[in-house]
């Protein structure tokens, strides 16, 4: 590696100064919503009538926004940022079964869990909470109370 | 400056910051989900801290208006236990996959097949649940203002520094379990391994 990670305050403030940035010039950040929005661009040209009479479709609509464009930015950033650290890329041992059963549940489940909830570590956890909203605050309280024995408990069985 | 250009630039910023910070490497959740190494939740707390700092003041000056996340008990509490969970099992969230996929972790593209069924199937079963889980028990924008009553921008620096202090405090407990910041990124959980040798 050519270059260490950010310390956790140099870190902190980094995405603080890009968080205000996001409220003073757009909105809060946030990424989840893009996911279905990208699912409902990739299916409208295919079943148009489906996404058209979908509930969910309705409210997230197959168009091309600043959050989408952000969804995008995030991966040219860990490209740029994968680079100038000088990070192995993409030569990683192949994943086993198990991890990638892992990715895929936890995946689902992000996803899901982000968008029942209407937010998810970006858009509940830093926007949210900087809004001092109750909802996230609540968000945040159950993520790390599921998350943490759930981790204890698959690291108990050997699964990371 | 066009809406779209400005979102991509907001997201190479966003991009770049959470790969630098390691919060790109899903070991880093694990860590801190397994109390091994706080680093990102004290990176997500200070961002926090740093957001109230320098925008509350703007919005009491009448420069902007931060709005709120909607509270719906059901679909809050439900929702944040299943991204919980799997939080636990991928290791990263919907933002730092994305960097790390920017930043060549070809195993990643496993969770976004995950994430791209698990937002449809959402979207299959978004009305039928929909009385239950959001229309019901929603108590609309609330915000710790609003439940405290006061002064917006009083309430949210007391916030941040009560949030800075539970930082500082959180970096205190790494310090003593030896925990230090460029390691956040290399999986330690195995050292609990069944023969505790390692003290």
């Amino acid at each position: 590696m050519k270059k260490p990670y950010w310390t956790w305050w140099q870190g902190g403030i980094a995405l603080g100064l890009i968080s205000a940035f996001a409220f003073l010039t757009h909105s809060g950040l946030g990424t989840s919503t893009s996911y279905p929005r990208a699912v409902a661009l990739a299916l409208n040209p295919l079943v148009p009538d489906f996404v058209a009479n979908n509930a969910y479709f309705q409210r997230v609509e197959p168009i091309v926004n600043w959050q989408l464009m952000l969804v995008i930015g995030i991966a040219v950033g860990g490209f740029i940022g994968a680079k100038i650290m000088g990070l192995s890329m993409g030569s990683e041992p192949a994943p086993s079964t198990l991890r990638k059963v892992m990715l895929f549940a936890g995946g689902f489940l992000i996803l899901f869990g982000a968008r029942l909830a209407g937010g998810c570590t970006s858009g509940h956890v830093i926007t949210g909470i900087t809004q001092l909203s109750v909802s996230s605050l609540i968000f945040g309280a159950v993520v790390f109370g599921t998350g943490i024995p759930a981790a204890r408990y698959f690291a108990r069985k050997g699964w990371y | 400056m066009n809406v779209l250009v400005l979102g991509l630039v907001t997201g190479i910023a966003f991009g770049y910051v959470l790969q630098r910070i390691g919060v790109a490497q899903c070991a880093c959740l694990f860590n801190a989900l397994n109390l091994k190494n706080l680093k990102a939740v004290k990176v997500m707390a200070t961002a926090i801290a740093v957001g109230i700092l320098l925008l509350y003041p703007i919005q009491a000056m009448g420069g902007i208006a931060l709005g709120a996340r909607t509270l719906y008990i059901g679909g809050v509490v439900v929702g944040g236990a299943i991204f919980g969970l799997g939080f636990a099992l991928a290791g990263l969230c919907p933002g730092t996959a994305l960097a790390a996929l920017g930043g060549g972790k070809k195993d990643v593209f496993y969770l976004m097949a995950g994430a791209l069924s698990g937002s449809f199937v959402y979207a299959l079963v978004y009305e039928p649940m929909r009385p239950l889980m959001i229309d019901s028990l929603n108590f609309g924008d609330l915000t710790l203002t609003q439940v405290f009553g006061g002064n917006a921008l009083l309430v949210g620096y007391v916030f941040a520094f009560l949030l800075l202090g539970a930082v500082f405090w959180l970096d205190a407990q790494d310090r003593k379990t030896g925990a230090a910041d460029q390691e956040a990124c290399t999986l330690t959980v195995q050292k609990q391994a069944p023969s505790k040798t390692v003290a």
